[in-house]
């Protein structure tokens, strides 16, 4: 019995050694995360990663390298981009926004383009094109020579090498073409719930993105305007010739965020998480307070709460914490809500002026890529450099932009026109570029930020404080992660931590 | 309010002041607890069967269970999480072994005896983590996932699997030559299905010289001698997971706790994952041999142990990081190949021994080991390991593992430090470079052990020279203007000293005018420069010293007791660091015993302790 036990357990062993061996060993297909996943679960997922950096984020470091904000008296958390103090740890790391967009967002874009192109699925090809080169527009305009043509490519290589900004913009505008292409096509599915932007379930709800691509066009051309205006013209000029549309009304290029929680707006998530550390700056008081701009009470809080006649104290960029005013505007309840907290008064509080319904609208603001208001902006300065057609009126234009920007602030624009009126207006882009940067106050960051580089309007004085020794920030650094992982960074030229040198388009 | 009036409270909220960043910590401590719950249980069962003398089965079975509840409150009012949060975070992780082992035990002649073992071995272990994430609360103060709006729930499980066969056969001669071959196969679930199965040998000799020519002994200096050589191999495989890129669940977030979560507004969305997969991943093999020899003289008054090694690890399994803008953050690779060489030195004697009782023991120990890289999977590009920063640690061809890359100070040809024309600050090298490795030159220790009639005294000294690390607390020190160093020039603006300024025609000339301010802004410039953050990691150390006193054998065999000892011990009692370095201990490594070593982050230092302990044995 003994013997006949032991020779079971031998055999047993041997078995185990063997043939079942392997069956045994296929367990290493990880349970939690599936190998593949459909188009349509990945282009969300890319679309938020956007909205979640450009409206978060970087929503507030273009706000406060743009001028819009600044650190009131016992906010400390944006202090040192404030004073340009932005180092090549500040943006990477955990949740890093460089990062975020590379391998989280464009890789999205990316699988879907590729995926989509073996199955025709060329709807969303043609979306996630779009959205693509969006994101490398963000991203180049910030750090200018970026990977873009060995980029999102691992199989090729995982040290891409650096592109000219010049190569980028060029290729921009091709992918843009691509999209558009792609979309003409009239294949595949619409993404319909999947497409968090315009829910496209239809050809017409598809020309909303074919719009949009002409949109970007139009302001990645439009950026050009001071290093190339040659190439700039012709560029807008074949938009126009070619009869595209851009951005229409009620249809803005925005990202749905809801009142749910862990969905809800990325700067109002922000400054929920970090409240009281932003204040208006004097830079956007300054251009609303002497024209009496009727989106000032949506724009920013009453300083004090308390007086039943608003007053709004500015704050210049830069100022030490001990020269800033006790109680200071923070931003409006549009964008904020009940985030703040006021001497005693906190936002909850029925004193604040502000409600509950309030705070859920700004839980809920969409994020705002391109806007309607925007795209006429544009339009308006392509009118006025003389590169559209005779129908395409500066003035006319410029006014819409301005009345568009009032509805969707809920506000009456009274005789608010006759205070900006472009005929009197000296420097006609300077008008426009102005009023564009008040209607892009609080969601458009970066294109402010952007478009003060590009024009130098509006003026903006230097922060008070500041470690760059009275020079403009014109950059952000390249981050570590990029530093240390990806040796052709050096091929830029721009030594880390610099953010001094100019990107390419940013000539004076 | 109330409570304000009745109880003191240990802090004023109102009046503290933190600038939004941090909570009050007497706050935290009363209000965001952290509770952990873990129950294990090990057991082991073991049947032997010996059906001949010298023939003899093992089977052995083992099973270590263990479970890890954890609850983590934040309360309302926490800073980043104003509406609080409640996370539950439970472990449950079972691991099993299983091995059958054949003994073999004979003595083929009256002088050869021979032992071969023949075993079986099998590894399951399972961990399977599931976290409930719950904000915000609802009803303050009362923790339980029914009292949050929304639940993130996410789950980690891994299963792992190995399977190996092993023979380890020893030969001794006569008790003074001995030699075995060992080598083992393994299986594991880990690795591609083509690379999973790996051997790895062995042998070794150990030759005792003085038994075997008696003659030797004689000789009164010489009492005991002995030579060994070995070399061996040993497999390591990979963790679970690595082989193929997955889609996760997307989850975005900004680093302070902002957050869009998937489903968003009941949409399902799913992220490439950014851990880059590898299905052609091999096991790593190190194999290593070594020779030495162990030496008594005069009466064992003197003894000697020296080993020379020499080890390869081939295909090291490491976690890549890598660019994002390859879509990627990270991929598990066979990144290379590692030498370590080196001596190890155990030299020990009694210098005095009286008869009176008296004795004085010696003891130093000296290692020194010389590591290289001298494979990388991409000859052109170092393998990053982490870092924290702007300063990175590389594994560079031809260089020690662990070497600092980051940025340094501008510097003319003269090596004068370059500063800005217009902040007097020192500039940025535009060109990132190697700043230092952490490998340290040798390592030592030295004990002494002083004995008298139930007295005894023992003192240890160890100490490490040179080599690197970063320090993160010199850096916030710096930043916060905590350290004596920030009191330069009475934070007054001032020249750095022998500076230059780059002129035009790209020539330099001495900086006699442009002076930085002596602030913030300077130690923040400083701080962000890599090489400014590296220093001297050797000390010298005042390890231990311990007095004992055993109490006379006569006090305590009336108890019916052995032995009682009374012991007064210090431990890190002193440490003396290099004058560059004056400020923390640099025997901590904040990442654990990963990759990256060589990082001091806020660490606590190695505490000072003082004991007592009384040893009593039946």
């Amino acid at each position: 019995m003994k013997s006949f036990v032991k020779s079971i357990f031998l055999v047993s062993v041997l078995l185990s050694a063997t043939t079942a061996c392997n069956d045994y060993l296929d367990i290493n297909t990880d349970p939690n995360n599936p190998t593949t996943a459909d188009i349509n679960l990945v282009l969300p997922s890319g679309q938020a990663f956007v909205s979640f950096v450009v409206g978060g984020q970087f929503n507030i470091l273009g706000g406060t390298l743009g001028q819009y904000w600044t650190p009131p008296k016992g906010g400390n958390q944006y202090r040192q981009w404030d004073q340009y103090n932005i180092n090549s740890s500040t943006l990477d790391g955990n949740g890093g926004q460089f990062v975020a967009l590379y391998s989280g967002a464009m890789q999205d874009f990316q699988n879907v383009i590729t995926n989509g192109t073996a199955q025709n699925e060329w709807r969303m090809v043609g979306i996630a094109k779009i959205m693509k080169a969006y994101t490398f527009h963000v991203l180049t305009d910030l750090y200018g020579d970026i990977p873009f043509t060995e980029a999102l490519d691992a199989d090729k290589t995982v040290t891409p090498k650096y592109d000219k900004q010049k190569d980028i913009y060029a290729g921009i505008q091709a992918l843009l073409d691509e999209g558009k292409a792609d979309i003409a096509k009239k294949q595949g599915r619409f993404p319909g719930q999947a497409d968090l932007i315009y829910k496209a379930s239809s050809d017409a709800d598809m020309e909303k993105w074919t719009r949009v691509a002409n949109t970007i066009k139009l302001r990645s051309y439009i950026r050009l305007s001071q290093v190339d205006a040659a190439a700039a013209k012709t560029g807008v000029q074949a938009l126009y010739s070619g009869q595209n549309e851009f951005i229409r009304s009620s249809e803005s290029f925005t990202f749905a965020n809801s009142a749910n929680t862990n969905a809800e707006n990325p700067f109002w998530q922000a400054v929920f998480r970090l409240p009281n550390n932003l204040t208006a700056s004097k830079t956007i008081g300054d251009l609303m307070t002497p024209v009496s701009d009727p989106r000032m009470p949506v724009f920013f809080l009453d300083a004090d709460l308390s007086t039943p006649a608003m007053d709004y104290v500015f704050v210049p960029n830069g100022t030490l914490a001990s020269n800033t005013p006790d109680k200071t505007s923070y931003p409006g309840k549009w964008f904020i809500g009940q985030q703040f907290t006021n001497g005693a008064i906190r936002g909850t509080d029925v004193a604040s002026g502000v409600s509950t319904t309030d705070n859920n609208n700004a839980r809920a603001r969409a994020t705002i890529f391109l806007s309607y208001e925007e795209s006429l902006f544009l339009r308006a300065e392509a009118a006025e450099r003389g590169w559209a057609p005779a129908q395409e009126v500066a003035k006319a234009l410029y006014e819409d932009a301005i009345k568009a920007s009032m509805s969707r602030y809920g506000v009456a624009i009274g005789d608010f026109l006759s205070k900006v009126d472009y005929t009197k207006a000296t420097n006609k882009i300077q008008a426009i570029i102005s009023q564009k940067y008040v209607a892009l106050f609080g969601t458009g960051g970066l294109e402010a930020y952007a478009e003060f580089r590009r024009t130098g309007f509006p003026a903006m004085p230097l922060p008070v404080t500041n470690i760059t020794g009275g020079k403009y920030m014109k950059r952000l650094p390249y981050v570590d992660s990029e530093l240390q992982r990806n040796p052709n960074v050096s091929q830029t030229g721009i030594a880390p931590g610099d953010i001094l040198t100019p990107v390419w388009w940013d000539v004076d | 309010m109330t409570r304000k009036t009745t109880t003191i409270l240990r802090y004023d909220l109102d009046n503290y002041y933190l600038a939004g960043f941090r909570n009050n910590p007497y706050w935290l401590l009363d209000n965001n607890l952290l509770t952990d719950n873990v129950n294990r249980i090990l057991g082991n069962a073991q049947i032997t069967y010996t059906p001949l003398s010298w023939l003899t089965f093992t089977y052995r079975a083992g099973a270590d269970i263990f479970s890890d509840y954890r609850k983590q409150k934040f309360a309302k009012g926490t800073i980043s999480l104003v509406d609080g949060r409640y996370v539950e975070d439970n472990t449950l992780s079972k691991n099993f072994l299983s091995d059958f082992i054949v003994t073999i035990n004979r003595d083929i002649t009256p002088d050869l005896n021979a032992r071969l073992i023949l075993g079986h071995n099998l590894q399951d272990n399972n961990t399977s983590r599931s976290v409930a994430d719950g904000q915000p609360l609802i009803v303050p103060n009362f923790y339980d996932l029914s009292n949050v709006t929304t639940t993130v729930n996410t789950r980690a499980d891994a299963h792992t699997r190995l399977f190996g066969v092993y023979g380890d056969l020893q030969l001794s001669f006569r008790d003074y030559l001995f030699l075995s071959f060992t080598g083992r196969n393994d299986w594991s679930s880990t690795l591609p299905t083509k690379n999973r199965s790996f051997f790895y040998p062995g042998t070794s000799l150990g030759f005792v010289f003085t038994d075997a020519f008696k003659g030797l002994k004689d000789k009164s200096w010489l009492n005991y001698g002995k030579l060994r050589a070995n070399i061996a191999s040993v497999g390591k495989t990979a963790a679970p997971y690595s082989l193929l890129p997955v889609f996760t669940r997307s989850s975005i977030t900004d680093g302070f706790n902002g957050l869009y979560q998937f489903p968003l507004n009941s949409i399902p969305g799913f992220a490439v994952g950014n851990v880059r997969g590898n299905a052609n991943l091999r096991p790593e093999i190190t194999t290593s041999w070594e020779i030495g020899t162990d030496l008594q003289f005069f009466q064992n008054r003197l003894g000697l142990d020296f080993t020379y090694y020499h080890s390869v690890s081939k295909d090291q399994i490491v976690n890549v990081p890598i660019s994002s803008t390859s879509g990627f953050n990270s991929q598990t690779l066979n990144a290379g190949t590692m030498q370590n060489q080196g001596i190890e030195v155990v030299l020990s004697g009694t210098p005095l021994k009286t008869k009176g009782g008296f004795k004085w023991d010696i003891a130093v120990n000296f290692t020194r080991n010389r590591n290289k890289v001298t494979e990388l999977y991409n000859p052109l590009a170092p393998v990053n390991l982490g870092g924290l920063g702007a300063t990175g640690l590389q594994a560079r061809l031809n260089e020690p593992y662990g070497t600092f890359f980051g940025s340094k100070m501008l510097r003319d040809p003269n090596g004068n430090v370059v500063v800005d024309p217009s902040t007097g600050r020192p500039m940025v090298d535009p060109v990132q470079a190697p700043l230092g490795n952490i490998q340290p030159d040798f390592t030592a220790g030295l004990v002494n052990n002083f004995s008298y009639k139930g007295f005894n005294l023992n003192v240890l000294f160890d100490t490490r020279q040179g080599g690197k690390f970063y320090s993160q607390t010199r850096v916030a020190g710096r930043f916060s203007g905590i350290l004596e160093e920030t009191t330069y020039n009475d934070r007054q603006p001032f020249l750095y000293p022998n500076s230059v300024l780059k002129q035009a025609d790209g020539s330099f000339i001495p900086n006699t005018t442009v002076k930085t301010d002596g602030g913030f802004n300077y130690w923040s410039t400083i701080s962000n420069i890599s090489e400014n953050s590296l220093f001297d990691a050797s000390y010298i150390k005042l390890r231990e010293i311990s007095l004992s006193y055993s109490l006379p054998r006569t006090w305590i065999s009336k108890a019916r007791l052995t032995n009682v000892q009374l012991s007064l011990i210090g431990r890190n009692l002193a440490l003396w660091t290099p004058k560059s370095q004056q400020t923390v201990d640099p025997e901590v490594s904040s990442f654990g015993t990963g990759n990256a070593q060589g990082y001091e982050f806020l660490a606590y230092p190695s505490p000072r302790s003082y004991g007592f302990s009384v040893k009593v044995i039946l």
